[in-house]
């Protein structure tokens, strides 16, 4: 097989798939219909099934599985905007297509040409309004006796349709599923599979426990034959004695006794290390095993994604060529899936704005064919892609002027936005560089649904261009969502770990290396002194009593804050499998998320970047106490801090002044994007913001902030003209705890609603 | 039928999920309510901890002389949003007790101290308090958040 047979032939398998899954959908809701064929879920998840049937037929090229799921899609698109009322043969014909399709995917039981054009025939006869009159049965026989000569499918015309609907969707569907390498493909819930790992992972302990006990039982080997020898000795003097005849005997008998029993011994013994060795090696595949259910290659998600470049390219009339680079990446599964939807809108988007067409290449004196690079890689505990074309890269200009047209920034200002800037509007939602809306893109719905889409894998993309050149879109998606490499330490006699991508090092002080600096501990490291604090008193958890002299510290560091955490005990390197913290228990300072250890006993991921900000809080607060006495600064800091995010410069300036004047200490952004990084880089009390701005509006930061860990319980305040109440409703189910109409607020309603939500000024 | 200290509680089987061999427990930092113990491993997920002791206001010492063959173990109960489990010092079993002498119970036990109670009733030579599982299980969940 060549390669592009091979990939044909796996795609078949994908395909086929699906196909039992969606046909399994289309049954079973065809059945229900039949007995209500009003009934709109059935109806949606019918057409759907159809629909992805449809179009993963295109994909791998099964033209006859695209015609059959086309008309079927007719037939119930009809049906749901009550054009067409499902009846008794409808439903008799659309589950004859569900096995048709079951059909289609099977390779040893493709049906014919001849029965598919009978199929679509008949569909079109039953969909044509003007067939629909009484004498129905008549045209459709013909077609019907014709799809009959294969095996027994559904008695066309008979009123009683269930059973026979339900058997002979069987025998096709027994053929078994596999992978190119013959291998079977199963469906696992998480559930099943994390018990899974945790037993292995216990058992895997288990067979730890062996090593000690074999220990010990080649020191009662050694201690037997210890025993043996003193009585070889024992013989060795009684030589010398006349023994009774009994004793002789009874001194034989002994020997004979310890020396078949230390036989024994040595046997078992044997025995005994063979299997705990093979105990220990088996316990450890069968984790490594159970560990490797949750990773997949990262080919896992470009299965189609080469022929649907390919295939795009040759609609649009581009030559394009995708290139793939370390699709052996192991990818968690819930990240791979996630970052599916994403990585075809970036490719979709390569094809159609990027690659210019033939002509225009080689005018440029590029090579006709176009390329599409994908590399995929671990970078410090982070999945990096890269996705570069060779294209025509981003008309800055015409973004400059899209943006003036649809008004998102006054001319002055859109003149002297940077390159990075203007590119960030290409993510804004509704952007779209497109004059008119084509099949492929142009809705303006492509980017900023995959900004959204890899910020929710809490990552981030970044697009950087060369005019001429091409275009490269940078995606960083932290792994943590699964597996992380961490390094697990005791605090407080309990375990605790830092994902490694996070630590800068560990190391073990001596006494004498810690200096007072202003009160607070410190120790010299690559030649800066860094501030020292106990985990456990972070943490607040008790310290426990530690004997030891040296103190074992891990560095974090983040930017220029850097700091040494002492904990109590280093346990060592770990691969965790992050689990995730009861929801109710809402964000834990400090902490990410859980895992489990090899025993099975439950270790605490640390969050760096929160602690960061606790040890900086906690130093401040212990530089307080000191200077207590400037009562003006401790006041200062006690103040609460609101940030107010509008785009608008009288309203942000007035909301400032008034909530100043009422003591409160004020930061303001000047639009969604710019507030949701003031509120990520620093702490605030409460958010006002606006809804209308440029770059990100405010539902989309109140939604953005809802969904973060840290900041999801934030109060948050919206101020905007708009008055109605759908507006109203809209802000506060995105997560407000407020809606402020702008009109009221000169009046004291914006202090009293600041007031209300989070008290007054000084804590 | 569980015991806590020196009082035997019985809980509807409805809203018990599994009895666990007892645990280590993990704290969690910066503790807000005495009740969240912490997190322990239930069939390798996380699950939080909470202490029904501290929850029904119970005392805390254990001076039930320990014969051998006590047995602390964990109950999982299902609470709203999810499992939780609770560490009690003995399981005694399930039992099947007829609702009559439940409802009479329920009529008979009207303590004013008692928020969590439905009734207390003579069982097998104890005294045995039924729990209200929704009164608990709404505390439970309160106690989460």
């Amino acid at each position: 097989m060549t390669p592009e047979q091979m990939r044909d032939a796996s795609l078949l398998e994908l395909f086929s798939l699906e196909a039992e899954a969606q046909t399994q959908v289309l049954s079973a809701g065809l059945l229900a219909l039949e007995r209500d064929p009003t009934q709109a879920d059935h109806l949606e998840s019918c057409m759907r099934a159809a629909h992805s049937l449809k179009g993963a037929a295109r994909i791998v090229g099964v033209d006859a599985g695209v015609s059959v799921s086309h008309v079927m899609e007719d037939c119930l698109v009809s049906a749901q905007e009550g054009r067409l009322y499902l009846r008794p043969e409808h439903i008799d014909a659309l589950l004859q297509g569900t096995d048709l399709l079951m059909r289609i995917a099977t390779p040893s039981n493709t049906p014919s040409a001849v029965e598919i054009d009978a199929y679509v025939a008949l569909m079109g006869r039953l969909l044509d309004p003007m067939a629909l009159a009484p004498p129905i049965s008549t045209p459709i026989a013909p077609f019907m006796a014709e799809l009959q000569l294969e095996p027994p499918t559904v008695e066309p015309i008979a009123p009683v349709v269930e059973p026979l609907a339900v058997a002979p969707a069987e025998p096709p569907r027994k053929a078994k599923r596999t992978t190119e390498n013959g291998e079977r493909v199963l469906r696992v819930t998480a559930e099943r599979l994390n018990s899974l790992l945790d037993l292995s992972s216990k058992s895997l302990v288990e067979t730890l426990r062996l090593k000690p006990h074999l220990a010990t039982m080649q020191r009662l080997k050694r201690m037997q034959s210890n025993g043996l020898r003193a009585l070889e000795n024992l013989n060795v003097h009684l030589k010398d004695h006349a023994l009774s005849l009994e004793a002789q005997e009874a001194l034989e008998d002994a020997r004979r006794l310890l020396t078949e029993s230390q036989q024994l011994l040595v046997e078992k013994n044997a025995e005994l290390d063979e299997f705990a060795w093979h105990a220990s090696q088996r316990a450890q595949v069968l984790y490594d095993t159970a560990l490797a259910c949750r990773m997949r290659p990262f080919a896992d998600v470009l299965t189609g994604q080469v022929r649907m470049v390919r295939d795009l390219g040759r609609d649009l009339g581009k030559q394009v060529r995708l290139e793939i680079e370390g699709e052996k990446t192991q990818v968690d599964r819930d990240v791979l899936e996630k970052l599916e939807a994403p990585l075809t809108h970036l490719l979709r988007n390569a094809v159609d704005h990027g690659i210019e067409t033939p002509e225009q290449r080689l005018l440029a004196g590029k090579p006709a064919e176009g390329l599409i690079r994908l590399r995929a890689s671990h970078q410090a505990g982070l999945l990096v892609l890269e996705l570069s074309d060779d294209g025509n890269g981003v008309d800055l200009e015409k973004v400059r002027r899209s943006i003036i047209e649809r008004q998102l920034s006054p001319t002055e200002t859109a003149a002297q936005l940077s390159e990075e800037e203007l590119l960030t509007f290409l993510f804004l939602p509704g952007f779209s560089l497109r004059d008119k809306v084509s099949e492929v893109s142009g809705r303006g719905v492509g980017l900023d649904a995959v900004q959204h889409m890899v910020r929710q894998l809490r990552g981030a993309v970044v697009l950087e261009q060369t005019a001429g050149e091409g275009s490269r879109f940078h995606l960083e998606v932290p792994l943590t969502l699964s597996v992380v490499r961490s390094l697990v330490v005791e605090v407080g006699d309990e375990a605790y770990a830092f994902p490694l991508a996070h630590i800068e090092r560990m190391c073990d002080l001596e006494p004498e290396d810690i200096v007072q600096l202003e009160g607070r501990q410190h120790f010299w490291y690559e030649g800066r002194h860094v501030g020292l604090v106990a985990a456990s008193q972070l943490l607040q958890r008790p310290a426990s009593q530690n004997s030891q002299q040296t103190l074992k510290v891990v560095v974090i560091r983040e930017r220029d804050a850097i700091y040494g955490v002492a904990v109590e005990r280093f346990i060592g390197e770990r691969t965790l499998v992050v689990l995730p913290l009861d929801e109710r228990l809402g964000k834990i300072q400090d902490i990410s998320a859980g895992a489990l250890l090899d025993d099975g006993s439950v270790v605490l991921i640390v969050d760096v970047e929160d602690m960061l900000r606790s040890v900086d809080k906690l130093l401040n607060t212990g530089r307080l106490e000191r200077i207590a006495r400037h009562s003006n600064q401790v006041a200062e800091v006690a103040r609460k801090r609101i940030l107010v995010v509008d785009d608008s410069l009288t309203v942000r300036e007035l909301q400032r002044k008034l909530l100043l004047n009422r003591g409160y200490d004020v930061a303001v952004a000047v639009d969604g994007m710019d507030g949701w990084n003031a509120l990520r880089s620093e702490d605030f009390d409460l958010l006002i913001t606006d809804i209308d701005m440029p770059r990100m509006d405010g539902i989309e930061l109140v939604s953005l902030l809802r969904r973060d860990n840290r900041l999801q319980s934030l109060p948050v305040m919206v101020v905007s003209y708009k008055d109605r109440e759908e507006d109203r409703r809209r802000g506060l189910d995105a997560g407000a705890d407020y809606y402020l109409a702008k009109a009221s607020f000169h009046d004291d309603a914006l202090l009293d609603a600041v007031v209300e939500l989070i008290g007054g000024a000084r804590a | 039928m569980f015991r806590l200290g020196e009082e035997w509680l019985g809980l509807a089987t409805r809203s018990l999920v599994e009895v666990a061999p007892l645990q280590t427990i993990h704290s969690l930092p910066h503790q807000r309510s005495r009740a969240l113990l912490g997190v322990a491993n239930v069939r390798g997920a996380l699950v939080a901890c909470l202490s029904l002791v501290e929850l029904l206001g119970l005392d805390a010492t254990n001076n039930v002389s320990s014969g051998a063959r006590v047995m602390p173990r964990m109950l999982i109960i299902a609470a709203r949003g999810g499992p939780v489990v609770v560490p009690v010092d003995e399981v005694d079993g399930i039992h099947a007790i007829d609702e009559r002498i439940l409802d009479a119970a329920s009529q008979s036990g009207t303590q004013a101290s008692a928020k969590y109670t439905r009734g207390v009733l003579q069982f097998k030579g104890r005294s045995l308090r039924w729990l209200d599982e929704e009164q608990l299980l709404s505390a439970v969940t309160r106690s989460l958040t």
